[in-house]
């Protein structure tokens, strides 16, 4: 499990994390969104043992992640921007890591192989930068982490190439209950592959949830009332549109629950569907006033 | 489950060691193109000379002495250029997350690296001592004991200059700034003092505008002069060696592992964020903005001073303090921009409102001797002795009697205070009192009228005449190395002639002793300059001069083990004069001519 408890970072007089929390379940596969410059990359580090927070704690298993290298060697950690030694090829990263991680697992480097197919002595600085995104799951892979922590991993990659890395990611959670955490703004992609999510913002965690949860709690209503019909007193409204006679509202709360409301108060037609986890995240960031503005220029 | 990893890491021990040894090999080819070959070519000379019967010891000397200097050079680029590649992981958010998030200890990262760089440094070095030991063995020398000293030297400098290279690595983010703030630490403190000395010393009377006491914390230049290799071969026939600077090369060594240690309590506390920063530890950018703001006062300043107000002199004071409140702004205000890349930065005034204020007092505290410089003569019992040195007259005086007479001729010239005028015939007097507690008090005045006679006065008196004139111990035959005289022929013409190492004692003993004793050579004339036949061949004011050098045969490594005199007298000096006759008459000499 991963703990993150009022961590907070300040660089030159900025709180690029200002007292966050969250919690990542064992075997969960949790996506950390967010808009830029939300703290996001600046989170991941620390988990990742490269930054030191200046207060709270980060844990995993119970724990501290930093200076740590017991826990840090059951981490693998792959950023936005890989990077690899200037002369090295993939063969020489493996030999590399090999000697640092203690559960490098040489037979599985060799059945990736088959996965990956690219070419292990060529230098890694040739590589595209799909290419070196591809290398550095395979070695991230097989070190057999208990928990892989991902800052952007598929940009780059192609969508072949992203199901497999996903399917290989799937396959670890699981067989052997590898903790995931996964930060992208590709929020289509991660609906299909989180099961928990977690929204930051400017460097506070917003809502944490698991993504069943957050799904089941914030339903998108399309609806259409006779001349004189209104909405029901009650409903936590937090967008309202409409186009023609046809209202669309976002609203908080259980499915079931609202479409009660909605049918007591008679209109002439009306659709309950869960949202996207993008529509989340754009309405619930639009009432921390980081909202789509209507501009014409 | 444990990791594998402690302070120590083998795979990254391994991946230095394969990255980057180019560097390393560069290292290796450079000493074994020079370490053995300048053993050999020294050899070669020789036989091409003609000269025989070198032992092992005196070419191990020569070779020494060459190869000191420049492998210490090479040791001082290779430091700084192995840190850049060890520590390169340090300058790039990239490499630096990459490392940090390895499960290794910091500790471990930075042993792992030191220890990568410094085994590459000694291990070249042990190979190039290797195959020097066996080249010199193939020729039939033994010299396995001096390539060992030559190996052990190599080990404590690297120490040192890896260490400070070390230290420098972990203060910056910037990999270029490495070298640089390198370069500044190994020069920073006797240029600093020099620039200094030549900014103030037009306002304090006494003090040098040259000369640098603080070589010691400008460690190349001090390795390079304290570390010394020689032989003397003693009446017996006994060969025996010395090499001075070994308690030099320890310290510096200690130095380097304090350094080191001190770069990896630093590396600990490093914000990994700190990559690309130009000074990567945040209690150290006010330091920086000082030391930035100094530099430029006093580079610059002088520049602007002289461009600007046409130099510094003791009339100049608030132009200089202009010269270095500008110097010192565009150094404030350029350290501040490094430091937060921007130009917006003056929001940082109070700070250079300071720095102004420390300048200004500093410079009228100096103007009107606040410190008592100028008028600081040591007390007599805390003298351990003085060294006066004048218009290429010098005298080391230790009796009581004489430092107290320096003394009081030392404080009628500061009571006097006189500046010569410009037309004036002027000597620069240099007074360096030895304290008892080692310390130095170093002044030089410039001398010209009734003081300029005073100080000629005092060191042509009988016995100071005969000190600064005699060798310090007896003079053999067996003692003296060489000896030759450069006589005026009645047509003019110069011929060169050498003596046997009896005749030098002889005359050293029976003409030139007396001679000096009778006041008839050796006097100092300040007002005429030395005998310098080094540029023209000729010889002015006198018809002969005499050299002489000799070994202390009693030499236990404290007092000076050679010395070498140079004398020029007339006939005045009757005796040594009659010496060169009878030579000339009964020696049956041939005087060759003299070619400059």
């Amino acid at each position: 499990m991963i703990e993150v408890k009022n961590v907070v970072k300040i660089f030159d007089g900025y709180r690029a994390l200002d007292e966050i929390n969250i919690n990542v379940p064992k075997g969960a596969i949790y996506g950390l969104v967010g808009p830029n410059g939300a703290g996001k990359s600046t989170l991941i580090r620390h988990l990742a043992g490269i930054y030191r927070q200046d207060a709270g704690e980060i844990l995993i298993d119970g724990q501290p992640v930093y200076e740590n290298p017991d826990v840090k060697g059951r981490v693998a950690y792959i950023p936005d921007e890989v990077f690899y030694f200037v002369q090295s090829g993939i063969k020489d990263m493996m030999h590399f890591y090999r000697g640092i991680y203690p559960r490098f697992d040489m037979d599985r480097y060799d059945k990736l192989r088959t996965v990956f197919n690219l070419d292990e002595k060529r230098p890694l600085r040739r590589f595209s930068r799909g290419m070196q995104k591809q290398a550095a799951f395979w070695l991230a892979l097989s070190m057999r982490p208990d928990y892989l922590i991902l800052d952007e991993p598929v940009d780059g990659l192609d969508p072949v190439m992203r199901r497999q890395i996903w399917s290989l990611i799937l396959g670890d959670v699981e067989e052997n209950g590898t903790t995931v955490l996964v930060s992208s703004h590709n929020l289509r992609e991660l609906e299909d592959v989180c099961d928990h999510v977690g929204i930051i913002h400017k460097g506070r965690t917003m809502i944490e949830h698991a993504l069943a949860d957050l799904q089941d709690n914030i339903v998108k209503v399309q609806l259409v009332y006779q001349d004189g019909g209104s909405l029901p007193e009650g409903l936590d409204i937090l967008h309202e549109s409409k186009s023609g006679k046809i209202s669309t509202l976002i609203i908080r709360g259980r499915a079931d629950e609202v479409t009660n409301m909605i049918e007591a108060s008679q209109p002439l037609f009306y659709d309950v569907v869960p949202l996207t986890l993008e529509e989340i995240f754009i309405y619930e960031l639009g009432g921390a006033e980081y909202a789509v503005k209507d501009i014409f220029i | 489950m444990r990791s594998k990893t402690s302070s120590f890491n083998g795979s990254l021990f391994r991946s230095n060691l394969s990255r980057f040894w180019p560097v390393w090999a560069a290292y290796l080819a450079l000493l074994l193109l020079t370490v053995p070959t300048t053993f050999t070519s020294n050899l070669r000379s020789l036989l091409e000379y003609n000269y025989g019967g070198e032992s092992a010891l005196t070419l191990s000397v020569s070779w020494l002495r060459e190869i000191h200097f420049i492998t210490l050079v090479f040791i001082a680029v290779f430091s700084v250029v192995t840190a850049m590649a060890v520590y390169s992981f340090m300058y790039s958010s990239r490499s630096t997350g990459m490392v940090a998030s390895l499960p290794i200890k910091r500790e471990g990262v930075f042993l792992t690296s030191w220890l990568s760089g410094y085994l590459w440094l000694a291990g070249a070095q042990a190979v190039t001592a290797f195959v020097t030991i066996l080249i010199t063995a193939v020729l039939g020398y033994n010299t396995t004991a001096y390539v060992l000293l030559w190996f052990a030297i190599q080990l404590l400098e690297t120490l040192f200059f890896y260490g400070l290279a070390s230290l420098c690595a972990v203060l910056t983010g910037t990999l270029f700034i490495l070298p640089a703030i390198y370069v500044i630490f190994n020069f920073l403190f006797p240029v600093a003092e020099m620039l200094i000395r030549a900014i103030i010393s037009s306002f304090v009377y006494g003090m040098p505008d040259s000369g640098v006491e603080l070589t010691f914390l400008s460690p190349f230049i001090q390795l390079m002069s304290s570390v010394n290799f020689d032989y003397i071969i003693k009446a017996s026939g006994e060969e025996v060696f010395y090499f001075s600077g070994l308690k030099a090369l320890i310290c510096y060594a200690v130095v380097g592992i304090v350094m080191s240690l001190g770069a990896l309590l630093i590396y600990r506390r490093r914000r990994m964020e700190a990559a690309s920063d130009i000074v990567a530890v945040n209690v150290l950018k006010p330091v920086f903005r000082y030391c930035m703001a100094v530099g430029f006062a006093i580079t610059l300043g002088i520049a602007i001073n002289y461009l600007v107000f046409g130099g510094i002199s003791s009339s100049s004071l608030p132009f200089t303090i202009i010269s270095l409140l500008i110097a010192g702004f565009i150094g404030y205000f350029a350290a501040e921009m490094l430091i937060r890349k921007s130009f917006k930065v003056f929001d940082k005034w109070p700070g250079y409102i300071v720095f102004a204020v420390i300048v200004i007092a500093l410079m009228l505290a100096v103007r009107f001797d606040a410190f008592g410089y100028e008028r600081r003569i040591p007390e007599a019992e805390k003298v351990d002795s003085v060294y006066v040195s004048i218009n290429g007259q010098s005298v080391g005086l230790t009796e009581p009697e004489h430092i107290e007479m320096m003394r009081s001729l030392h404080s009628s010239i500061v009571e006097e205070r006189r500046v010569p005028d410009e037309n004036e015939a002027t000597a620069g007097l240099y007074i360096n009192y030895t304290l008892k507690n080692g310390r130095e008090v170093y002044r030089r005045y410039e001398m010209s009228g009734n003081t300029l006679k005073q100080v000629e006065d005092f060191l042509n008196q009988k016995d100071i005449l005969l000190q600064r004139n005699s060798f310090s111990f007896p003079v053999t035959p067996a003692t003296i190395n060489f000896a030759y005289a450069d006589i005026e022929r009645a047509d003019g013409e110069y011929v060169s002639v050498d003596l046997t190492p009896r005749q030098a004692a002889e005359l050293y003993n029976d003409c030139l002793l007396p001679d000096l004793k009778d006041g008839d050579l050796g006097r100092a004339e300040l007002y005429t300059y030395p005998v310098d036949i080094s540029d023209t061949g000729k010889i002015t004011g006198s018809r002969y001069v005499l050299y002489i050098s000799a070994d202390n045969d009693d030499f236990e490594g404290k007092d000076i083990y050679r010395g070498e005199k140079v004398y020029q007298f007339g006939p005045e000096a009757k005796r040594c004069a009659a010496f060169f006759d009878k030579l000339a008459e009964t020696a049956g000499y041939e005087f060759s001519s003299y070619e400059a």
